[in-house]
């Protein structure tokens, strides 16, 4: 069932019920009280009555009274003193006198009369209806009834009347609540049903799918919080897609770089096996073996580290980063002179939490990068700096080298692995093209990304930061 | 989908039979209710005893006892005239325990008719009239008082003799007079002589002249309808109204 159908039946249930409810009781209240209050006019009408027999009786004596109750006197006289209608009855039940249009209708009540008592009640005399008061006059031994009733046709026909506009008001408050209810719940599932489509619609696969928010109550700030959440589900997939292609690439570059060295691999040794050659050519083909197979070691070991990378524990240490800087560049002697390239260190003194063997790999990385780059100065500047917000101090590390650098639509994909700029030049070198996926791995777990700037001919310079404070 | 339909029509239709049965029960209750209410009887107040009129012998003991009122004091009566004068509906009702019976006050009435005939107010042979026509009826007003609500009740009684007719409001509690109407053939009226202060000071013969709390006063007309006999109209009433009286 739809929910505005639902707030339909439960809202228009709800109003019936209430209406009905109140009306009875108003209804109900409205009986008594007019009832009530016809009983007490009806017993005033019949205090005064007596008080006026009362007072013929003292002024007439009791000789009067012994003969009206024997019915020898007429009572019409004193009667027409009297107010509304009136009957007198004899302690036999003879009628003395009555105004009533039909007199026996009112004897049938004259045995529930009880002496010293002034009973009410209601009686349909001929096409009226009478609240009746009746109670005893009496004097010594003679006693009289006396009845007194006051028409209460009109109250009936009013009740009736009442009930008849009671309907009338309950029907049009009914028709009239229904379309409203309708209206209402129609404006009020209105924005659910557009999420409700909107979420089918990214159910779908259509991410971009976003909700108007047409108001700031609960509704408006669910749509919100739902284009939010699209938002974010877009993100995510869009990064599931980027990194499922990312694998593919992997795998498929991963399975190329097995399979180069391995065919040079096997093709040599082929053709060390299956031919007679020279110790020249033997000593060739051995040279390309072993040079592929450096190659395969070097792409092991670096995939080797990648895994570890993600399932290690790792221990930050504080450490100086001048003296870290200058070790690392004693460590590229041998590198360096075989590259006749030289390093000059500009390096702030300050204190920086690293993990020192991870930090090595990616420094060392980074310098194996600019020389097959060709570059033969390498400048590395270490400096501090210190942000505003949240008083946060960084340590600042550029390497600028003076290499062939790369192009600005290779600078986006060179952290990426198994990429290299210059495939020929790298496999010369053993390189695998993770080194530089390795290194943002490192700077990664440090906090920090390595940031590339660079141009064609003129070097390259990686910048990256890390946590760190000031040397006391 | 069907299953849906269905819901959706069974919850309509309990929405219309709610609407629909809901107004036919009400309709029903309160037709039942009616019914009840008609067929209700009981007692509207009962009586310690049915005294109405009193036998010779007994005539002969009430008058040896008169009622013996009790005095009302000035601060008293004059939160009772307050109340009289705040328009609340007056309702009849029985004399109780401590307030004049209708025989009393109809004697009350007739001594102060007596009192006044002496005085030379109303003429002679209303003393010795047995009126064609007495009426009395005991009323109270239904309101919030400070004090004893049986003091609030007043008699109030009627003689009629031909064209004389004296309507006397008498308190319950004291058997004194607080008030009288009397309208008469402007022939018969015998007191144009007197004073106001006069009249009143034979009207209310307890009532002190100094009291500041409350004020009698008396009203004098002559009404002529066309070429009928004029009437005269006397209105004596205590009163807690700050206006002044004037006298003759």
């Amino acid at each position: 069932m739809k929910l505005k159908t639902k707030i339909f039946c439960c809202v228009t249930i709800f109003f019936s019920v209430i209406f009905l409810v109140g009306g009875y009781i108003l209804l109900s209240y409205f009986y008594e009280t007019v009832i009530d209050r016809e009983i007490e006019n009806a017993a005033e009408q019949y205090q005064y009555n007596k008080f006026v027999m009362q007072a013929t009786l003292i002024t007439k004596g009791k000789e009067w009274f012994e003969g009206v109750a024997n019915g020898e006197y007429d009572i019409s006289n004193v009667v027409s003193d009297m107010g509304n209608t009136v009957a007198f009855y004899s302690e036999k039940g003879d009628e003395l006198y009555s105004g009533f249009s039909n007199g026996e209708d009112i004897k049938k009540i004259l045995p529930e009369i009880q002496q010293n008592k002034v009973n009410y009640q209601f009686l349909d005399i001929g096409e009226k209806k009478f609240c009746l008061v009746a109670g005893t006059v009496s004097e010594n031994d003679s006693k009289i009834y006396l009845i007194t009733g006051v028409d209460v046709t009109k109250i009936v026909k009013q009740q009736e009347q009442l009930l008849q506009k009671f309907s009338i008001v309950y029907m049009s408050a009914i028709a009239i609540s229904i379309i409203l209810i309708f209206i209402l719940s129609n404006l009020l599932t209105r924005p659910i049903n557009r999420l409700a489509l909107a979420a089918k619609s990214i159910a779908d696969g259509n991410y971009e799918e976003r909700i108007r928010q047409s108001s700031r109550d609960e509704v408006g700030q669910l749509a919100s919080n739902f284009n939010q959440m699209a938002e974010a589900v877009e993100e995510k997939i869009d990064k599931l897609t980027e990194y499922a292609s990312q694998q593919e690439d992997f795998v498929a570059n991963f399975s190329h770089e097995l399979k180069t060295p391995l065919t040079s691999i096997i093709g040599y040794s082929n053709r060390i096996y299956g031919k007679k050659l020279s110790e020249d050519e033997t000593k060739k083909a051995a040279l390309y073996i072993w040079n592929e197979g450096m190659r395969l070691e070097s792409l092991a070991h670096k995939m080797m580290d990648l895994t570890n990378l993600k399932n290690g524990d790792i221990v930050f240490e504080e450490v100086m980063a001048d003296s870290l800087l200058r070790e690392l560049v004693k460590d590229c002697d041998y590198l360096l002179l075989e590259r006749q390239a030289k390093i000059l260190l500009e390096v702030q003194a300050a204190k920086v939490r690293v993990e020192i063997d991870l930090f090595k790999t990616m420094f060392l990385n980074l310098i194996d990068n600019s020389l097959k780059a060709e570059a033969k100065n390498i400048l590395i500047k270490g400096y501090c700096q210190e942000t505003e917000k949240n008083n946060a101090f960084f340590y600042i590390i550029q390497i600028v080298d003076d290499g062939t650098g790369i192009s600005d639509t290779e600078l986006d994909r060179i952290k990426e692995a198994f990429y290299m700029v210059d495939k020929a030049r790298s496999r010369k070198q053993h390189g695998a093209g993770l080194g530089l996926a390795l290194a943002e791995r490192i700077a990664k777990l440090h906090g920090s990304s390595l940031e590339f700037s660079s141009e064609l001919g003129q070097g390259t310079t990686v910048t990256f930061k890390i946590e760190g404070r000031y040397a006391v | 989908m069907k299953k849906e339909n269905i819901s959706t029509g069974i919850a309509l239709l309990t929405s219309i039979v709610v609407v629909i049965g809901g107004w036919f029960t009400v309709r029903g209750l309160l037709n039942q209710r009616k019914t009840e209410i008609f067929a209700r009887k009981g007692i509207v107040y009962e009586l310690d005893s049915e005294i109405v009129v009193p036998g010779e012998d007994d005539r002969n003991h009430n008058d040896s006892e008169d009622f013996e009122g009790i005095e009302v004091a000035s601060q008293d009566m004059a939160i009772i005239l307050t109340v009289w004068e705040s328009g609340e509906t007056a309702v009849p009702h029985e004399p109780e325990s401590g307030q004049m019976t209708m025989e009393q006050a109809l004697e009350a009435g007739k001594g102060w008719i007596d009192h006044m005939v002496e005085n030379r107010i109303l003429p002679d042979y209303l003393s010795e009239c047995s009126f064609d026509k007495t009426n009395a009826k005991m009323c109270t007003v239904e309101t919030e008082s400070s004090i004893d609500k049986r003091l609030l009740d007043y008699w109030v009684v009627t003689y009629k003799e031909g064209d004389v007719e004296i309507s006397l409001t008498i308190h319950a509690a004291s058997g004194q007079v607080w008030r009288s109407d009397i309208s008469m053939n402007a022939s018969q009226n015998i007191s144009n002589d007197l004073s106001d202060r006069e009249l009143v000071r034979a009207a209310f013969p307890f009532w002190d002249l100094e009291n500041e709390k409350i004020q009698a006063t008396v009203r004098r007309d002559e009404v002529r309808v066309n070429e009928s006999e004029a009437v005269a109209r006397m209105f004596f009433c205590l009163q807690t109204q700050n206006e002044k009286i004037v006298f003759k």
